[in-house]
């Protein structure tokens, strides 16, 4: 699969208006498993999408005209391309309004490219394979998603119902961050999309069941004020 | 209308007075129930001012003769040593009425020119850090450049006769004075927003662990392989607060102990509950901080002076403090007596019950 990859290389579409940022991420980026394409503005980069059909959209939420948010939404309407959201703003309301626009990840700046680079794999790992796998795995955790059959260190751990889906809702979006919003109405239903609580209890209650240390989670990793996400490690 | 509304409650008083003095006519006689009445005008002297307190001995008069004076419900008086008794009622109700009124009118003058030394004595405050912000920042800001420029301008007018080893130390030491300017920049942002009022917590339940645990994450590659012990309470797991500015408090409580504690010693987090506050410690086995020291840590800028090299901005504890003030908590430092430095953090597990 990787042979194939960078024979081809896969079409990423930048689109920030700060030209240093550019210039940077194309130095940063460019090789043989990227070929990069740039866009300077909101407008430009909606009508580069639909022009280039690029395999990730790396966004600015910034642009001078139109909000990040619009252009991760008209894309949306179309597309469901992999955005990562570069973003100067720390506020977590940014963030979870990204998310829930339809954004599948987002890296605040500065940033390393060791990071970029991670994040843009997995992006484009989850876009390539919709979890074909009935076994899933990652590190000493195994979920059999057939058999409903969670396993720690080769021993089963039981889950509640409650706690089984919300672990299947992370694993089947491994490495992306899953807005609090998102996982309530997804598990618990509209009505609960303002109780955070249930998910907060029932995320410790999980935790104590497949974490080897709660207070340092390996697998499911808390993003402070905007929600989970399943931190997948390759076998 | 403030006027009108003290007359009306006057009127009250008076009558509440009168409902008493009926419910007792048959054990007193109309002279004693003049104490009722008094009771009513001193109440009205200190609730409701001057005014208000003499229009309630007037009426105290009025009603007290129509009332209970005999012959009763007339204005008429039988006996005219009642006059005595409502002119002497009426002198003793006004002199209550002024001394009880100007008490009350000094202690709000009082509680004025408080209020006003401590404006002014915060408005000082203000300016001094400002001016110490000022100073400060320029320093601050400028060393991690100094660092950054230099490196790179090194490399790229000198990189070719350079070793590969001093390469990479000159791209290091760039990437680490970056990451350090950021955390100033950020530091900044947030005090700003603090004191600004800008930056208001969020509080929903949220569980310890998460929290203790988001902060280590958070540390994760600055603790390197450094021990953090966590003791959490039994039973306890949701408590009110801001996760996103509590994990903020402990990230900088925990590179404080990282920075000044001893590489081998441990940092100890604990969490209990105490009263209706949990106390939140951070504690580490370093030098700790001279006693005098220890209420001004938490002071913008502040730092305490240690030979070696820690490159600490003083906006880390000031953040903290800002954070759990807005909490309605409080966050206090001191040695510990087997050594090193505790500081622990004490926020309402009720929220809001602070509030008057």
């Amino acid at each position: 699969m990787k042979e194939s990859q960078e024979a081809t290389g896969q079409r990423i579409l930048v689109i920030d208006d700060e030209a240093a940022i550019r210039r940077f991420l194309h130095s940063a980026l460019s090789s043989d498993e990227f070929i990069l394409h740039e866009a300077d503005s909101g407008h430009g980069g909606l009508s580069a999408a639909a022009a280039l059909r690029p395999d990730l959209i790396l966004l600015d939420l910034g642009l001078p005209d139109l909000e990040g948010i619009e252009v991760i939404r008209r894309i949306r309407e179309w597309s469901q391309v992999p955005i990562i959201v570069l973003s100067v703003r720390e506020r977590e309301d940014d963030k979870v309004a990204a998310l829930d626009a339809g954004a599948d990840d987002y890296l605040t700046k500065p940033f390393g490219v060791g990071e970029l680079l991670a994040r843009m794999r997995a992006s484009l790992r989850r876009s390539a394979v919709q979890l074909s796998e009935p076994v899933f795995s990652s590190g000493d955790l195994t979920v059999d998603l057939n058999l409903r059959r969670v396993t720690v260190e080769g021993a089963e751990v039981q889950l509640t119902p409650t706690e089984y889906d919300l672990l299947r809702l992370l694993i089947t979006h491994a490495d992306k961050v899953i807005t609090h919003s998102q996982i309530l109405k997804q598990i618990w239903g509209v009505a609960y999309q303002d109780q955070p609580q249930v998910l907060r209890v029932t995320i410790s209650n999980l935790r104590k069941k497949v974490e080897r240390d709660p207070s340092r989670p390996r697998h499911i990793t808390t993003e402070p004020g905007v929600g989970y996400r399943f931190k997948q490690v390759q076998p | 209308m403030v006027a009108i509304r003290g007359y009306l409650i006057s009127l009250l008083l008076v009558a509440g007075a009168t409902a008493i003095c009926e419910l007792v006519r048959p054990h007193l006689i109309p002279t004693n129930m003049v104490m009722v009445y008094l009771l009513a005008v001193v109440a009205a002297a200190a609730k409701l001012g001057r005014r208000p307190a003499i229009a309630t001995a007037f009426f105290s008069v009025l009603a007290f003769d129509f009332f209970f004076v005999p012959p009763r419900l007339t204005f008429s008086v039988a006996e005219k040593e009642y006059l005595v008794t409502f002119l002497g009622f009426f002198v003793v109700g006004v002199m209550i009425s002024s001394l009880v009124a100007k008490v009350r009118e000094q202690s709000l003058e009082r509680e004025r020119l408080s209020h006003e030394a401590e404006k002014a004595r915060i408005l000082q405050a203000r300016e001094n850090l400002e001016r110490a912000l000022l100073n400060s920042i320029s320093h601050d800001l400028r060393t991690p450049l100094v660092s950054i420029k230099g490196a790179l301008s090194a490399l790229k007018e000198q990189g070719g006769r350079l070793s590969p080893e001093a390469r990479r130390d000159l791209l290091e030491t760039a990437n680490e004075e970056a990451e350090r300017l950021n955390r100033f920049v950020g530091n900044l942002l947030d005090l700003s927003r603090l004191e600004a009022g800008a930056l208001r917590p969020r509080i929903e339940p949220c569980d310890l662990q998460e929290l203790i645990g988001c902060a280590i994450s958070a540390m994760e590659s600055r603790l390197g392989d450094r021990n953090v012990s966590v003791q959490l309470p039994q039973g306890l797991t949701l408590v009110p607060l801001d996760l996103v500015l509590m994990t903020q408090v402990l990230v900088n409580l925990l590179d404080n102990a990282n920075k000044y504690a001893p590489a081998q010693g441990s940092i100890e987090v604990e969490a209990r509950v105490a009263g209706a506050w949990l106390s939140l410690t951070v504690a580490d086995r370093g030098p700790g901080a001279p006693e005098a020291e220890l209420s001004h840590i938490f002071d913008k800028f502040h730092r305490v002076q240690v030979p070696e090299k820690t490159g600490g901005t003083g906006l880390g504890l000031s953040i903290c403090k800002g954070i759990v003030e807005a909490h309605g908590g409080r966050i206090a430092a001191r040695n510990r007596p087997q050594g090193g430095l505790a500081v622990e953090i004490l926020l309402p597990l009720q929220q809001g019950a602070e509030e008057p």
